[in-house]
């Protein structure tokens, strides 16, 4: 089988490789299959070469897109574009390939077309960014942290620096709680938080306003005073929000609209007498 | 994944939200984004049936960046002045808000819209998986 | 062609939009909260939009107009439920809906109605 040209066989190449390789013929036949392939399919060269593609590992590859993606290389003869096969596969179970078909050039004395075709595990791969993806949003909901304090009052202390991803984040889930605890009053305490820029002042009109939507109030306190200077300094202005100086002052203007009033038990007990 | 809607009476605006709504959902875009789309999609549908009569939407599931794209063409009079529609309180109904174009450009990360007078327009829209 | 109901519940009328819904019906609505409005002598109006999770402008347009309609010929309206993800693309979209009074759920919309009608029921008497 050797080229006399070349003097080296591209199969004895593609043996080498430790990605798993397959080679087809024009009728979709698999002419070869490296030590990676049956390795990782658990399959021998026996059970593969002669055999159409589809068939192999008890059809393991006889989906939608493997089809439309050869036929595409055999018919254009483009270069195929790698497409993801997410399944649960015979003898190995449940894994993701990156499946990279390309058409081959001519080696050996073959006249006709072949395709070679890459596979790329990258099952562990996508499961450490689902899992990455889950922390972070984990971390994330941990930093929205609402606090029901009394009926149909809730508070929610600003911390760090808000970004419009979290800033968005925090949206949703405030708009959640509300939701589903049919809260009214919301005070949004600043005591924790850096400075305020004209981004997050956006993010912030935009989150009282959607919490107007579901029948809410926001209560912004806490507001320090080098924020507030800066605020002015930038033109920031947070329109018809309603401000109190402190958290105190903020459960209580929640609990008055309530119609609550807080008094010392002095109070009432001199007026008892 | 593909699919297309075709847009010819008020029913197909319901209908067209809904599919783009399941689409966007079976590819797993959170509610929020979902909401968004589908949004987006009943103010170009709307745009379609109002101004053209009838018209196209096209979805499709993009892997690289990933995300989904969904195409929204009419053969109908088509937009003398695409920047001019672009602009904030723009509007050629009477009684509407002029939100039509740059309201829906809010909902989604990317909006381009092609069109020639007399012939058509084509509006892409393009939302990023998170 | 399908309407959605109206109840009357005293001196309120009850809406509750079950499903998305197209243009046509929601003009419809419209057409018909005003006229039960003049027939029953309603003074509050509540419209429960919980199981929408959508509402385009076109939409939230006509249920804004609808309330200040109905303001004019003496009745409140109050929206309940609107749907996190509805009120963020609402406010996304660039709609106000100032105009408008909303809440949480029907409890809530009953209380804001009552507080409302006793509000200008005392100024009326001055």
């Amino acid at each position: 089988m050797t080229d006399k040209k070349m003097n080296v066989n591209p199969f004895e190449i593609i043996q080498t490789v430790n990605e798993p390789l397959i080679v087809l013929d024009e009728f979709l036949s698999i002419i070869f299959g490296n030590r990676a392939f049956d390795k990782t399919f658990q399959t021998n060269r026996s059970l593969i070469e002669g055999n159409s593609i589809f068939k192999i590992c008890e059809g393991a590859f006889d989906t939608r897109e493997v089809h439309e993606s050869l036929e595409a290389i055999l018919t254009c003869d483009v270069q195929g574009e790698g497409f993801q096969l997410e399944k649960e596969f015979p003898l190995i179970g449940y894994r993701i390939f990156i499946i990279n078909p390309r058409p081959m050039r001519r080696y050996t004395e073959a006249t006709e077309k072949q395709i070679l075709i890459r596979f790329e595990d990258v099952t562990e791969q996508k499961k450490a960014e689902k899992t990455l993806k889950l922390k972070t949003k984990e971390i994330l909901e941990l930093s929205t942290p609402v606090t029901k304090i009394w009926d149909e009052i809730l508070v929610l202390p600003l911390i760090g620096t808000l970004d419009s991803h979290r800033a968005n984040q925090m949206m949703e889930q405030l708009l959640e709680v509300i939701r589903d605890t049919g809260a009214r009053y919301i005070i949004m305490d600043g005591t924790g938080m850096g400075a305020i820029d004209t981004a997050v002042a956006a993010h912030m009109l935009k989150a009282t306003s959607a919490v107007k939507l579901l029948g809410a109030q926001v209560i912004m306190t806490g507001i320090r005073p080098d924020v507030a200077m800066t605020m002015v300094h930038l033109g920031i202005e947070l329109g018809d929000i309603m401000t109190r100086a402190t958290l105190q002052e903020g459960v209580q203007y929640a609990m008055n609209a309530r119609g609550y009033v807080i008094v010392p038990r002095q109070a009432l007990e001199l007026k008892g007498n | 994944m593909m699919q297309t809607v075709t847009i010819q009476d008020e029913g197909d605006i319901v209908e067209a939200r809904r599919v783009v709504r399941d689409f966007a959902k079976e590819m797993g875009f959170g509610i929020v984004d979902q909401t968004k789309i589908a949004t987006a999609t009943s103010e170009l549908a709307r745009n379609i049936f109002r101004y053209a009569g009838k018209g196209l939407v096209e979805l499709q599931d993009v892997l690289s960046p990933h995300g989904m794209r969904a195409i929204f063409s009419d053969e109908g009079p088509g937009i003398e002045n695409v920047s001019l529609a672009m602009q904030e309180g723009f509007t050629t109904t009477q009684g509407s808000l002029g939100l039509g174009l740059p309201g829906t450009q809010r909902l989604v990360d990317e909006m381009k819209i092609e069109s020639t007078p007399g012939k058509g327009t084509k509006v892409i829209i393009f939302k990023k998986m998170p | 062609m399908e309407r959605i109901p109206i109840l009357k519940l005293k001196n309120f009328l009850i809406i509750s939009i079950q499903t998305d819904i197209h243009d046509m019906i929601i003009k419809i609505l419209q057409e018909d909260i005003l006229n039960k409005i003049i027939e029953t002598h309603a003074r509050g109006v509540l419209i429960d939009v919980s199981a929408l999770d959508i509402m385009d402008s076109f939409m939230a347009r006509t249920l804004r107009d609808s309330a200040i309609m109905a303001g004019l010929i003496g009745a409140k309206v109050v929206v309940t439920g609107i749907q996190p993800a509805v009120a963020i693309t609402l406010i996304e979209l660039g709609l106000k809906m100032n105009q408008v009074y909303t809440a949480n759920n029907l409890d809530h919309g009953f209380e804001i109605l009552n507080e409302l009608i006793t509000e200008e029921d005392f100024k009326n008497k001055l």
